[in-house]
C-alpha cells in the first residue's frame, strides 16, 4: 500500500490488517526531504508489485507501473 | 506530389484521424488505418505509444512497448489489420508511375520491401523509408536496417533526404539536403513542469530526451509549490545536458492565451525580454502543436522554447488504446484551484507514453537519485534508484486497535 493520505493508510490498514504491505513509520506531505524520499521508497515498492490497483489520475502509480512494466487497474468508486 | 496520389498507412486509429484531418485539403492523400506487412492478416499491434512495432526487435533494442505476453498490461489492445503494400497500391488505383512507397516504422521494413523493391523499381516508384540504421536507439535493427540501406542504393536509387526526426541520433552529415542539424534546433527548452514528483520527473525526463534529440540543453525550472516543496537540489542530482534552477526570471512567463488583448501583447514582449520566443501551456500544446497550426521545426537557433506542461510534448496526446476506449471525446483542459492546466479525469496518458521518457532516465543510470544530504549519507555512496533493487519487505505486527 502506498498512499500521501494517512485517512486512507488508516482505513486499509483497518480492513486488510496484516496483509497490508507498507513503509512504516512513513512520513506524509509534500514539503520535506524526508517524506518524498519515503514517497520514493513507495514508488519502488509499489513497482516491484504484480498489479496495482491505483486511484484515478494518479501519476504515481503510473510511474511504478512503468518502472516495474506491470499492469495499472484504475479503481474507482 | 501536388499533382500525385498519396496513401498514407498509419495502424493507430487515432492518429490515422489526425492525419485525415491534417490532410483534408488534399483530395489526392488518402488515410488508411493499417499496418503494412509481407502478408495481409489481423494482427495485435501493441500500440502504446509513438514507437509501437510489430517487429520484437523494437521491444528489444528500446525496452520500451514490450510486445512480449509476460511485459503487456492486462488489458486489450485494438487488433489492427496488416495489408500487403501491392493490395493498398491496387485498391487505391494509384498508378505506377507515381506510387510512392512511404513507409512507417512499424518493424517490417525488411520484409515489406523485399518484396515489393522490385516493382518499385520496375514503376521508378520514389519512395520514402524510414530506416534505423543510424539510430542511437534502436540498436537492434540497425543491423538490417543497414542492409536493406544497402539493397536500395544498389538498385539505384539515391537518397536525396534524410531526415532528422526519426534519426535523431544522426550526425549532421547524415542529414543530406535536409536541414542542417545545427540550424535546424532551438536555443534552449525551458521547461516548467507542475505537479508532484512523479509529474515532474516524467516532464524533465521527457524535456531532457528532447534536449538530447535536438542537441540542445534543457533547463527545468523548480518551482516550490504546494504539491513539491523540497528544492530541486534536495531530490535531484545533476544530469549532463539538464539543468535545474528556482523560479526566477522566467515568473513572468504567463500564459497569454486567456489574458486580454492588451495584456497578451505586453506578456509576448515580457517573453521575448526574457529570451523565450514561444511559451507553451498545456492547452496551447493540443491547439497548437497536434492540429499542426505551429510547426516546432521552424524555430530557428535563436528561438527559445519555454513549456510549461506536466506532459511531452511528443506524447502528450492521450493515448488510451483499449478496446472501448471512447473516442472523440475532446480532452478540454480545465483549471486545477491552483490555476495550473490539466485534462479532465480519466483522459490521463497512458503509463506507456512515457515509457520511452523514463527508459531515458536508465540509461543515464544517475540520473535521477535521491540525494540525502545529511551527514550519514555523505559518508554512503549515493543510491542508484534505477534499477530497482527492493527487498522484500518484513511483515510487522499491526497494533491491537489497529487490526480487523
Amino acid at each position: 500500500m502506498a498512499t500521501d493520505d494517512p485517512a486512507t493508510e488508516e482505513a486499509l490498514v483497518a480492513r486488510f490488517g496484516r496483509d497490508v504491505i507498507m513503509t512504516s513509520p512513513k512520513r506524509f506531505g509534500r514539503d520535506s526531504v524526508a517524506a518524498i524520499q519515503d514517497a520514493v521508497v513507495d514508488l519502488f515498492g509499489l513497482a516491484a508489485t504484480r498489479e496495482i490497483l491505483a486511484s484515478a489520475s494518479s501519476s504515481f502509480s503510473e510511474t511504478a507501473s512503468v518502472l516495474g512494466r506491470i499492469p495499472l487497474t484504475i479503481v474507482r468508486k | 506530389m501536388r499533382d500525385g496520389r498519396v496513401c498514407t498507412l498509419e495502424p493507430v486509429a487515432r492518429f490515422a484521424d489526425l492525419c485525415r484531418q491534417r490532410n483534408a485539403g488534399h483530395p489526392g492523400i488518402a488515410v488508411v488505418t493499417a499496418a503494412v506487412g509481407a502478408a495481409s492478416r489481423r494482427d495485435v499491434s501493441d500500440c502504446r505509444g509513438p514507437l509501437s512495432s510489430l517487429n520484437a526487435d523494437v521491444p528489444r533494442s528500446t525496452g520500451i512497448c514490450a510486445g512480449s505476453q509476460e511485459n503487456r498490461p492486462a488489458r486489450k489492445w485494438p487488433v489492427v489489420p496488416v495489408v500487403t503494400l501491392d493490395q493498398v497500391l491496387r485498391e487505391h488505383h494509384i498508378p505506377p508511375a507515381l506510387r510512392r512507397a512511404g513507409r512507417r516504422r512499424e518493424g517490417h521494413e525488411e520484409d515489406v520491401f523485399g518484396r515489393v523493391r522490385s516493382r518499385a523499381v520496375a514503376a521508378r516508384a520514389m519512395m520514402i523509408v524510414e530506416l534505423a540504421d543510424t539510430h542511437g536507439e534502436l540498436t537492434a535493427m540497425r543491423g538490417q536496417h543497414a542492409h536493406l540501406a544497402q539493397r536500395i542504393l544498389q538498385d539505384g536509387y539515391t537518397i536525396v533526404y534524410k531526415g532528422r526526426r526519426q534519426t535523431p541520433s544522426s550526425s549532421p552529415g547524415n542529414c543530406g539536403r535536409g536541414v542542417p542539424a545545427a540550424t535546424a534546433g532551438i536555443a534552449m527548452i525551458t521547461a516548467r513542469p507542475f505537479g508532484g514528483l512523479c509529474n515532474r520527473l516524467g516532464s524533465s525526463i521527457a524535456r531532457c530526451n528532447s534536449g538530447v534529440r535536438s542537441a540542445r540543453d534543457v533547463e527545468v525550472i523548480w518551482a516550490l509549490t504546494p504539491d513539491m516543496g523540497p528544492r530541486s537540489t534536495s531530490c535531484v542530482e545533476p544530469v549532463p545536458g539538464l539543468r535545474f534552477r528556482p523560479a526566477g526570471r522566467f515568473r513572468f512567463v504567463r500564459s497569454p492565451w486567456t489574458a486580454p488583448p492588451l495584456a497578451r501583447a505586453a506578456i509576448r514582449a515580457i517573453n521575448r525580454l526574457l529570451g523565450v520566443s514561444y511559451a507553451f501551456f498545456e492547452p496551447d500544446v493540443e491547439r497548437l502543436l497536434w492540429t499542426g497550426q505551429f510547426d516546432l521545426s521552424r524555430l530557428t537557433a535563436g528561438d527559445g522554447v519555454f513549456l510549461f506542461t506536466c506532459q511531452s510534448v511528443t506524447h502528450w496526446k492521450t493515448l488510451d488504446y483499449s478496446v472501448g476506449a471512447s473516442r472523440g471525446s475532446a480532452a478540454r483542459p480545465h483549471r486545477r484551484s491552483h490555476g495550473a492546466l490539466r485534462r479532465p479525469h480519466g483522459r490521463r496518458a497512458h503509463p506507456a507514453d512515457r515509457s520511452c521518457d523514463l527508459r531515458f532516465a536508465r540509461a543515464r543510470s544517475r540520473a535521477f537519485v535521491t540525494a540525502d544530504r545529511t551527514s550519514d549519507a555523505r559518508r554512503r555512496p549515493p543510491v542508484s534508484l534505477w534499477p530497482p533493487t527492493i527487498r522484500q519487505p518484513r511483515r510487522r505486527s499491526w497494533p491491537a486497535s489497529a487490526g480487523t
